[in-house]
């Protein structure tokens, strides 16, 4: 009886150590230069996290293949994982263990509600910490960091351009909005958003007819839908993680609510969305931070390139933590140094323009608080299962479809 | 607005049919072993990933999965406990709590091992068919996923009401000794019921993957919601259970329109639970073995 019952618990303590131990650490050469990336690879969000890591893995490759880091004698970049769990509690210990790894920066963490107090880690720990795609404005501002750089455009911008796109596109359809709802899960990256899109709406003259904020990942969103349904407005304003994006499209569609669904990147923009609601994730619309169809140099190429290694299209995530690799490249080449506060330094002198850029602006450099200062958004539709970049006009490939069709009329 | 209402109420019931499915496996399992199942949703994640497994490998149907998982998933509920519940039946609770906890997250491990951490969803052509109901929408899979969740749990009390082994059954869960006493085998009784409560939950959860995402880490929340409803019911109260679960379902989703955000509609259902403790721990319908 003894023996079976301690046989029992040594077998299953053998594969829950087989089962937690993960991806096996990089093998590193004496001069290779270790960054960390910190991400959610398990929890709720992981479909999201190993997309955005997918960018970084591409560009260190590329970074390596081309003779890795000149000024430093050809030295390798090699990833190093810290994965969140997409929890905040577990993101710190994460950094704490990246820099006692010696990573020379950190990247990450995607989430907002990470990415805040992870940073103040990091700017505790004098490690530089680069965040490719978590918008929330509080990352930045205010707070007076030196070691915090934000690729990423601010949360209050994602809500400023998500409703200058309503109205532009309901007057040119000659039917001007004037009302909206907005429905966003309540961690940070929800509620950041919301408070812009409330005072955006505010200057373009919306109504906001409800600001509804739902518990992220619940399993039934009947009653909410339903009163969105009740509410009527011209376009429901959305900001969700995966989960929760594909269930409240099939639950609109299950309650017949023919309301333009207008997303704020994140599940929208993932393409783990159009994999789970095939043609019902048809004619969504999204703010986006880049898209294939991009009229920049070189985008074009790097999207076949990703697509062709992972077997899925590149999206705005992607590109975003794939130039940030690029910019923390650009900084090592510049400092010459794997000294933390040389490459801060390295970094807050960042200028990366014109074609060197495939996001959908001019250059990428950082301004006092740690933001960039141009990064622009475009809003993209799904159009036979393709993001298409729709607004604004200047670079947009193709014209909005907007009214959008009833369910049952397409 | 009552429109709204209704839709609330009727969605709240179809999930909390769902839910009595889970409740039953747990209360049954804790009625009969004194066992407290942390992994419970673990094996509802299973479930959902046979039945998508099935379907997107084989075309199976999942409601097709549903009846072949109940054979399939009995077997292994009662390889489960022989192997590594037996030991702790009896044992302190804590013993008990570190080995179903630690076998939660193991399978949950393993799971994102095995499938990724990507979550998948099943899709049949009827998916999104609704049908409507004085003014709301009902799908239909909710519908069957609440049909077959109660039909279950109905059968499961005529087996435990009229056969001679859920008798036996229901002899363990009132006394251990009187039971062995008269000669009923215990250790099998535990299997059968560890069985049975596993095959249960492992139907809702098949019954769920036509609207429900399949993904490593759905487990915890049904756990959860089980805990709340077996204590609300009375623990190892069948009855109980189901009247329990539609009770949380519908507070759930009318607490989602009713509270100042939907984000505290959990919030309601935790009030209940506390109050329904501190005025009537035995559960709103008293104890064992009824």
């Amino acid at each position: 009886m003894t023996i079976s019952r301690r046989s029992a618990v040594l077998a299953l303590s053998a594969l829950a150590v087989a089962a937690g131990m993960g991806a096996p650490r990089p093998a590193m050469a004496a001069d290779d230069i270790p960054v960390g990336i910190l991400l959610p690879l398990s929890g709720s969000v992981a479909p999201i996290g190993i997309n955005n890591r997918r960018g970084h893995e591409l560009a260190i490759e590329e970074i390596n293949a081309a003779g890795g880091i000149k000024s430093l004698g050809g030295a390798k970049l090699v990833m190093v994982d810290g994965d969140t769990q997409g929890n905040p509690n577990v993101g710190i210990s994460e950094v704490e263990k990246l820099a006692r790894r010696d990573v020379v920066a950190i990247m990450g963490a995607y989430q907002s509600g990470v990415t805040f107090p992870t940073t103040q880690m990091a700017e505790r720990l004098g490690v530089p910490y680069i965040d490719p795609v978590a918008i929330a404005d509080s990352i930045t501002e205010g707070r007076g960091f030196k070691y915090t750089f934000k690729v990423s455009p601010l949360a209050s911008w994602y809500a400023r351009d998500q409703i200058r796109f309503v109205v532009d596109t309901s007057t040119a359809a000659g039917n001007p909005a004037k009302s909206v709802v907005l429905l966003h899960e309540d961690t940070l990256f929800g509620t950041s958003t919301a408070e812009g899109q409330v005072k955006a709406a505010k200057e373009y003259g919306l109504e906001v007819l409800a600001d509804i904020s739902y518990p992220k990942d619940t399993p039934d969103m009947t009653s909410i839908i339903a009163q969105v349904k009740d509410l009527n407005p011209d376009a429901l304003l959305l900001v969700s993680y995966i989960n929760d994006a594909v269930l409240i499209t099939r639950t609109m569609k299950e309650l017949g609510v023919n309301i333009p669904i207008v997303g704020t990147s994140a599940g929208h923009i993932d393409p783990a969305y159009i994999t789970n609601l095939a043609k019902d994730a048809d004619l969504t619309f999204t703010v986006g931070e880049w898209n294939v169809d991009i009229d920049k140099a070189g985008a074009a190429e790097i999207a076949k390139r990703f697509e062709e290694k992972f077997g899925v299209p590149m999206n705005g995530h992607a590109a975003e933590t794939y130039m940030s690799t690029m910019v923390l490249r650009d900084a090592l080449e510049r400092a010459g140094s794997t000294d933390r506060a040389k490459l801060r330094d390295a970094l807050a002198e960042t200028r990366i323009c014109g074609d060197d850029n495939i996001l959908p602006y001019d250059c990428i450099r950082f301004g006092e608080s740690g933001q960039s200062p141009e990064a622009q958004l475009v809003v993209l539709q799904i159009v036979d299962g393709v993001h298409k970049t729709v607004w604004p006009p200047e670079v947009a490939a193709t014209k909005p479809v907007w009214p959008v069709p009833a369910w049952d009329a397409r | 607005m009552s429109d709204v209402y209704l839709q609330a109420l009727i969605s709240g019931l179809m999930i909390g049919g769902v839910y009595a499915l889970v409740a039953v496996g747990l209360t049954l399992i804790f009625g009969v072993m004194d066992i407290i199942n942390f992994a419970h949703g673990e094996f509802l994640m299973f479930g959902m990933y046979g039945a998508f497994f099935a379907s997107a490998l084989f075309g199976i149907d999942p409601y097709l999965s549903a009846v072949m998982a109940l054979p399939l998933f009995f077997a292994i509920g009662w390889a489960v406990q022989g192997v590594l519940i037996r030991p702790v039946v009896g044992k302190s609770h804590a013993i008990q709590i570190l080995l179903t906890l630690g076998l939660s997250l193991l399978m949950q491990a393993l799971a994102q091992f095995l499938f990724s951490a990507d979550f998948q969803s099943l899709k049949v052509d009827y998916g999104s068919a609704t049908f409507d109901l004085s003014g709301a929408r009902v799908s239909y899979t909710r519908l069957a996923a609440f049909a077959i969740s109660m039909g279950l749990c109905a059968a499961l009390w005529v087996f435990l009401q009229r056969t001679d082994t859920g008798k036996a059954l229901r002899a363990c869960a009132e006394e251990h000794e009187g039971a062995q006493a008269v000669g009923i085998d215990i250790a099998r009784m535990y299997k059968i019921a560890f069985g049975l409560g596993i095959a249960c939950v492992a139907i809702a959860g098949i019954v769920m993957t036509p609207f429900f995402y399949v993904a490593p880490v759905v487990g915890p929340k049904f756990t959860l919601v089980a805990f709340v409803i077996v204590v609300l019911g009375g623990l190892g109260n069948i009855p109980g259970a189901v009247a329990g679960a539609l009770i949380v379902g519908v507070v759930e989703s009318v607490g989602a329109l009713v509270m100042p955000s939907p984000s505290l509609k959990d919030l309601a259902v935790y009030v209940l639970f506390i109050l329904v403790l501190l005025f009537r721990p035995q559960g709103l319908f008293g104890g064992k073995g009824a």
